[in-house]
Order: C-alpha cells, then sequence, then structure tokens
C-alpha cells in the first residue's frame, strides 16, 4: 500500500542523494575542460609545467570524478528501486535519453578517464591530448542526455498517452531532443560546472601564491581559471535568463511561486526584490518591488500578462474538473466497458488526465472528490513559494557575486598584477564553496518547483513511486546516510591533502615542500 | 538491488583511491572494497536470474502499478543462490583467465590456480542447475494466442505452470542444445588452455562458456522475463515489455550506430594499455600512475 510517508521518504531519498550526487557532477564538468585546455598549452608550447599542471589538477578530478560516478549509479537505480511507477509510466520516453547516455557519454568519458591516468608514457603527446578532450566531451554529453530526459520532466513534449498500455509514447524523437526547456537547462547547467571548475582552481591557486608557495604553478593556473571563469560566469547568467524563459512559458505554476507573485498584476509585472513571502495568509510582507522589471525580463515583451497564483489555481480547478471525466472514460477503457461516448470523452478531455489524477491522492474513486477535495488539489498545485522565493534569489545573488570576483581576477591577470592583491587572492579562497551551493539552489528551484508533479501536468508525485514500506525506505535512507557520509568524509580527507600536497604529490622533485622531509628530520 | 548498488560504490572509488595514501591498512582497506564490489555483484546478478526461472510473486494492478508480495528472504533460496554460485564462479574463471594474460610470476601462478579451481566450480554449479530444472522445476507456458504486433499489455493473457516447462524450447528446436553444449564445451576448453598454460585461448574459450550460460537461460525462459509465481497472468514476456515503436526504432540507429564506435574505442584504449604488467613497470611509475 502506497502511503503519504512512503511518498514522502521516497522524494526524501531522491532528493537526498541528488544533491549529493550534484556535488561531484559539476566539478566534473568543469575541471575536465580546465584541464584540457591546459595540456592543450603544454602540447602547443612544450612548457612541462603545464604538463604537471595538467597532471595535478587531474589527480584532483579522479579524486572527485570516482564519486560522481558511484554516486549517479544509485540515481538510474532509484527509478527502479523506488519509483516503479514512474517508470512503468513514462519509460517508453525517459528511458530513451537515459540509455543513450550510457551509450553515447559515459562508456566515453569512463574508458577515456582510465587512458588519462594510466596512459601518460604509453601514449604520444598529441594522443593524451585527444584523450583528455574526449573525457571531457563525453563529461559534457552525459549532461546533455540527462538533462534531455529531465528537460521532459519540465516540459513533456513529443508524447502522447496510450490507454492500451497505461502509459506515455514517444511521439517524436526531435521534439524530445530539441526540447527549449531542456537546451537552455543544459547551457545553463554545464556553464555553471565551469564556473565551479574554474573557482576551485582559481581559489586553490589564490592559496598556495597566499603561502607564497609553487608560484609559477599557481600563477599560470589562476590565469587559465580567471579567463575561463570570466567567459563562464557570463553565460551562466545569461543562459540562466534563458532558462527563466523557458519557465515563463512552459512552468508559470513555478515562475508564479518563485516570484512570490499571488495577484496577477497589469502587464508588465514588477519584480519582487526582497520580501518575506507568507504560505499560511497567502501575501507577501516587506516587499520592495521594482516597477515592470518581472514582465519585461521573464516574458520578453511590455503586454503580455503573466499569472498570478490565484489566477493560476482557478485555471487548475476547471482542469481538475475536466481531469475527473477523463480518469473517469479511461477506468471504462480499462475494464472494456467503455462505449463510443466515452472513448470521445476521453480524447476530449485527456490532456487534462493528470489534474484528474491530482485528486487521487485525497480519494481513490476520482468522481466522489467534493469541492473542498478539488479546490484542495488545485491550491497543491502551486509549489510553497517561500522556499522557492528565498532559494531562486540566492542563487542569482551568488551567480553575479561569481561574475564580479572573475571579471576583477581576470583584469588584474590581464595587468599581470594580481598577485600582489591578497585581498582578490583571500576572497578567491573563501569562495571556493560557494559555486556548490549556488548549483544546488538551482536544482532546488528546479525540481521542487515542479511539484506536485514528476512530469509536469501529466504525473502527479503521490502516484509515482514504488510499492514498498515505510520499514525497508527508512533502512536504505540509513544505508545511504552511512555509506554517503562515509565516502564524503574519506573524498574530502583525499581533496583537503593533495591541495596541500599540491604539485609536490606528483614526485617530480621540482615543487615546494618536496625537500622538506629531509630539512624536518634535520631539525 | 540495494545490495549490489552498496558494493558496486566500493569500485570507482576503490580504483581510484587505493594508492592515494601511502598506508598498508589503507591500501588493504581499499582493496577489501574491491573485492566486495566485484564479488557481491556477482553474486547477486546470479541470485537474481535464480529467481526469474523460479518466478517471483508480484502481481499488476489494473492500473499497471506492478506490486511485489515477496519478502526479501524468500530471494535467498537454494535454487537462487546455486545460481549466484554459477554467476561468481564463472566471472571468476574468466577474470582469472585474463589475469594470466596480464601478468607474469607469482601473481600469474595464482591466477592459475584460481582458474583451474573456479572452472571446475562453475562447471559443476551448472550441472547442478540444470539437473535440477529439467526434474522438479515449474517452468511457464502461455496459453492463449499470442499476438507479438499488439500493443503491450501483460494482463491481456493466460499463463499456466507446468514442471519441466522450461526444456520445452530444446525439445522443440532441438538445435537450440547447442547454447549448454557451448557452455560446457567452453568451460572445458578454457580449463585446459589454463593447465596447459595458453591464457589467450583459455580466456576465449571462458568467454564461450559465459555467453553459452546466460544463453541457456535465455533460451528455457524464452518468451518469459519475468514470470510470476502468485500471479501467471501477470507475468512480464518479451512480447509485453516492450517499449514503443518509435522508442525501438530510436534505440536501434543509437546502438547501432555507437556499440561500434564504442567497442572500437574500448579496443584501442585496451591495444594501447596491451603488454605484461611487472614489478619493473609498476615501479618507475609509481608517481605518475595515478
Amino acid at each position: 500500500m502506497i502511503t503519504q510517508e512512503v511518498v514522502d521518504l521516497s522524494r526524501l531519498q531522491f532528493a537526498a542523494t541528488a544533491f549529493y550526487h550534484f556535488l561531484f557532477v559539476p566539478l566534473t564538468l568543469g575541471l575536465s575542460f580546465l584541464l584540457a585546455i591546459m595540456e592543450t598549452v603544454y602540447v602547443m608550447t612544450g612548457k612541462e609545467i603545464y604538463r604537471d599542471m595538467t597532471k595535478f589538477w587531474g589527480k584532483l578530478f579522479g579524486i572527485n570524478f570516482a564519486l560522481g560516478v558511484t554516486t549517479g549509479i544509485t540515481m538510474e537505480f532509484q527509478f527502479g528501486t523506488n519509483w516503479a511507477y514512474y517508470s512503468h509510466y513514462v519509460g517508453d520516453i525517459f528511458g530513451a535519453p537515459l540509455a543513450i547516455e550510457g551509450l553515447m557519454a559515459f562508456f566515453l568519458e569512463s574508458t577515456f578517464i582510465g587512458l588519462f591516468f594510466f596512459g601518460w608514457n604509453k601514449l604520444s603527446k598529441r594522443r593524451h591530448l585527444l584523450i583528455t578532450y574526449l573525457t571531457a566531451i563525453g563529461s559534457n554529453l552525459s549532461a546533455v542526455w540527462i538533462l534531455i530526459a529531465n528537460g521532459w520532466m519540465q516540459n513533456p513534449v513529443g508524447s502522447q498517452f496510450s490507454y492500451v498500455t497505461m502509459r506515455m509514447e514517444m511521439t517524436s524523437f526531435k521534439d524530445l531532443v530539441f526540447n527549449p526547456a531542456a537546451q537552455a537547462k543544459f547551457v545553463h547547467t554545464v556553464s555553471a560546472g565551469y564556473v565551479t571548475g574554474s573557482m576551485f582552481v582559481l581559489g586553490i591557486s589564490a592559496w598556495y601564491m597566499l603561502k607564497g608557495r609553487d608560484i609559477e604553478f599557481a600563477k599560470r593556473s589562476f590565469r587559465i581559471a580567471a579567463a575561463f571563469g570570466f567567459a563562464s560566469a557570463m553565460s551562466v547568467i545569461v543562459l540562466g535568463d534563458e532558462s527563466g524563459y523557458a519557465v515563463t512559458e512552459h512552468q508559470q505554476t513555478k515562475l508564479a511561486a518563485l516570484e512570490g507573485m499571488w495577484k496577477t498584476e497589469p502587464a508588465p509585472a514588477s519584480f519582487t526584490l526582497f520580501a518575506i513571502p507568507d504560505d499560511e495568509k497567502r501575501e507577501n510582507r516587506a516587499e520592495i518591488k521594482i516597477p515592470y522589471a518581472l514582465g519585461l525580463i521573464a516574458t520578453r515583451s511590455a503586454n503580455t500578462q503573466i499569472p498570478g497564483i490565484d489566477e493560476l489555481e482557478a485555471r487548475a480547478v476547471e482542469r481538475i474538473k475536466s481531469g475527473i471525466i477523463a480518469v473517469k472514460a479511461l477506468e471504462k477503457l480499462r475494464a472494456k466497458t467503455a462505449d463510443d461516448a466515452t472513448k470521445a470523452d476521453f480524447e476530449t478531455h485527456k490532456a487534462d488526465l493528470g489534474y484528474g489524477l491530482l485528486l487521487k491522492k485525497y480519494t481513490a474513486d476520482v468522481s466522489l472528490a467534493t469541492p473542498e477535495m478539488i479546490a484542495q488539489a488545485a491550491r497543491n498545485s502551486i509549489p510553497r513559494v517561500a522556499p522557492m522565493f528565498w532559494t531562486f534569489r540566492i542563487m542569482v545573488v551568488l551567480g553575479f557575486s561569481f561574475f564580479a570576483l572573475f571579471a576583477l581576477s581576470f583584469w588584474y591577470s590581464a595587468k599581470n598584477t594580481f598577485q600582489e592583491k591578497r585581498w582578490l587572492l583571500r576572497w578567491a579562497v573563501w569562495f571556493i564553496p560557494l559555486p556548490w551551493i549556488a548549483s544546488e539552489m538551482g536544482w532546488f528551484v528546479a525540481e521542487y518547483g515542479r511539484q506536485p508533479w514528476t512530469i509536469f501536468g501529466i504525473l502527479p508525485t503521490h502516484l509515482s513511486t514504488s510499492t514498498i514500506s515505510v520499514n525497508s525506505l527508512y533502512g536504505s535512507i540509513a544505508g545511504f546516510m552511512f555509506f554517503y557520509t562515509g565516502l564524503l568524509v574519506v573524498e574530502m580527507y583525499l581533496m583537503f591533502k593533495y591541495a596541500r600536497l599540491g604539485p609536490s604529490s606528483l614526485g617530480t622533485g621540482r615543487y615546494a615542500g618536496e625537500a622538506v622531509p629531509a630539512l624536518k628530520s634535520a631539525q | 538491488m540495494l545490495i549490489v548498488l552498496w558494493a558496486l560504490f566500493f569500485r570507482p572509488v576503490g580504483f581510484d583511491y587505493r594508492s592515494k595514501v601511502a598506508d598498508p591498512r589503507w591500501r588493504s582497506a581499499w582493496d577489501w572494497g574491491l573485492f566486495i564490489g566485484g564479488s557481491v555483484p556477482a553474486l547477486i546478478f546470479g541470485v537474481a536470474f535464480g529467481n526469474l526461472l523460479q518466478g517471483v510473486p508480484f502481481h499488476f494492478e489494473d492500473n499497471l502499478m506492478p506490486v511485489y508480495t515477496g519478502t526479501f528472504w524468500g530471494l535467498l533460496n537454494p535454487f537462487a543462490l546455486l545460481s549466484g554460485a554459477v554467476s561468481l564462479s564463472m566471472l571468476t574463471f574468466h577474470g582469472a583467465n585474463y589475469l594470466m594474460i596480464r601478468t607474469e610470476g607469482d601473481v600469474y601462478a595464482r591466477a592459475r590456480k584460481a582458474s583451474l579451481i573456479f572452472g571446475t566450480l562453475m562447471l559443476a554449479a551448472f550441472t547442478i542447475a540444470g539437473i535440477w530444472v529439467a526434474s522438479d522445476m515449474p517452468g511457464y507456458v502461455i496459453t492463449s494466442v499470442v499476438d507479438p504486433g499488439a500493443l503491450p499489455n501483460p494482463l491481456d493473457k493466460t499463463v499456466e505452470i507446468q514442471t519441466g516447462a522450461w526444456l520445452d524450447n530444446f525439445v522443440r528446436h532441438p538445435a537450440l542444445w547447442a547454447v549448454p553444449g557451448a557452455a560446457f564445451a567452453g568451460g572445458l576448453l578454457a580449463l585446459l588452455f589454463a593447465w596447459a598454460k595458453k591464457p589467450v585461448l583459455a580466456f576465449i574459450a571462458s568467454g564461450v562458456a559465459e555467453l553459452g550460460v546466460i544463453g541457456t537461460a535465455g533460451v528455457a525462459m524464452f518468451p518469459f522475463i519475468m514470470p510470476s509465481s502468485s500471479d501467471p497472468r501477470s507475468s512480464l514476456t518479451v512480447w509485453d515489455s516492450v517499449s514503443s515503436h518509435l522508442t525501438l526504432e530510436v534505440m536501434f540507429w543509437a546502438a547501432l550506430i555507437f556499440t561500434p564506435i564504442v567497442i572500437t574505442y574500448t579496443g584501442w584504449a585496451y591495444k594501447m594499455m596491451a603488454g605484461k604488467v611487472t614489478n619493473a613497470y609498476i615501479e618507475t611509475n609509481d608517481h605518475s600512475a595515478y
């Protein structure tokens, strides 16, 4: 029996493991290209220091990559173990990009990462460079397909429901791949990864410079990270705006929630800079608004209206009522007692089938739904405002601050005075963890904002789970907590250990600290 | 499945982390991790196959929501564990043959010993499992007319349980006996080659044996994928587990294009890294390897 507790625990487990997975993904995406850039410089100039840079940052990349892969397996497993009905209902569409991801991207990156580490002496310079590029391309292709799958959850195009097989079936692969929601998400997400990778290299290099060690190594790394990070931070903002535009079109509930827009305003709507949203009273306190800004940003026009939450709920009530007819007709079709009139009913109302299914949370037989239940379901069709409002704003503020830091770093590295600007270096060190926070906030906005759906407008979250017991869920969550905490401790230990060791960990005898053991024993 | 997942955790992490701290205890802990990450999934995949052959207690509700009505411990029954032994010994056998190709000296001698032991175990376990299936095991038969072209709906058929029915396909098409035949022939030849210190040939032969073993289970069960012991009608067959036509078509092209590419670059990667791994090589590359 699927209870609310099963649904909540399944969501908690998926959210926790997904957040955890995404601690490792952005660094893989960003660092892989930084490695490719460093190695390109090495192959072009023949300067050994660039090879050492590639190797050293590659070591840190490897520590991170191992956990990215490990936690990624969890994600794919969970669709089967915890979201069985989801897998049945949309596997026909959702499965294809995941399978292609494995075939096209995952095999590529995981084969070549092996050669990246073990092939330094067995391959020619150019061949090894090719390997590094293929690893980078592989991990980014991986992101393409995963985000196509995710984009479809947000904006389910190219598919339709079949009552014989009781599932969604693909009608156009092209629509699925070129889903505007997926495209915007992909570029926004990989740019965020590039920012993360750049900030990582920038911060650690800055730390070496503050410590006055491995200066040549750190300066070169800093410059590359500053340039790449500057471009990426710019693109993350521009493409985040594009992503927001896609949301305006396809997910009005998400937009209304993250803007805390309770009432429809005359176009162009104002942008709420600050407010304390109150989900109970359905209003914002202490609002600071910028007139017209939201309407212009989100719709890119001066006269398109953005619906507020009240209006969206009223629309949801209508769709739920229409959905009830679809659900009833579907039950007859399944029982093979449907006449032509029922079939016609189903065809007319099937676009609202998902809205009818929303009522299954309150009653097994949707035709018995009371007006209160319908009102409640409509209310729950909007994600809660306060969490959306805040996470979105934290993400945006962080995004702009990254841009500012990279702009300064780039400016001073062009003038070649950055090593004297100790305040800048200190800021760079403090900024290291922030891109992760921004990325996780971004995912929160995207996925929490999709509620109460797993597939937006099609399949409600509370119908998507497996029929598993609460006990086995507690067991699996405890297991994940145990293993994941252990793995994180080990990974952080290694990261800090190798970041502290710096390039001396390569054992070339050219870097700071390598003669230290002898000195220490002398003291 | 969660056991497999948690065991798999150790693999990527283990490979990367085992040399990162120069402490024998650290190395040994991660090597145990790698051992668990390799052996547990190998065992559990076999256990899963053993359960598929027996049928699993589950059914579909009207909206095609699958419901499992068994317990976790019910999955660890004697036949399933025997199947687990088949897959674990089979994969260890194959791995040992590969290790013989890539090594020399002590490691080579140990790999050869492992190959001989696990090859024998595999053949023994596979034989016992075969006799068990033929004499005492309920198989599943579709009793309604099947329209392979119809839209997939698992509840649209009737299914019966008959003892020994898993041999029907072999009886109907005697040529299929070649599949278990390949398992035995490959296994025996691989043992022989390992004994005669011809690791490349042993590796090829144990590869054939693997295809034979997995193929035997596949042939026996066809067209069933996951039979239901509690509600045979809910059993999944190849016809009612398929994706839609378009999805299959997309995946067909994707596989046709990418599988050869994957095989090519994987082959290239192996070729680049080919050759015996010797003590001298490991020592000279101590720092740069990873």
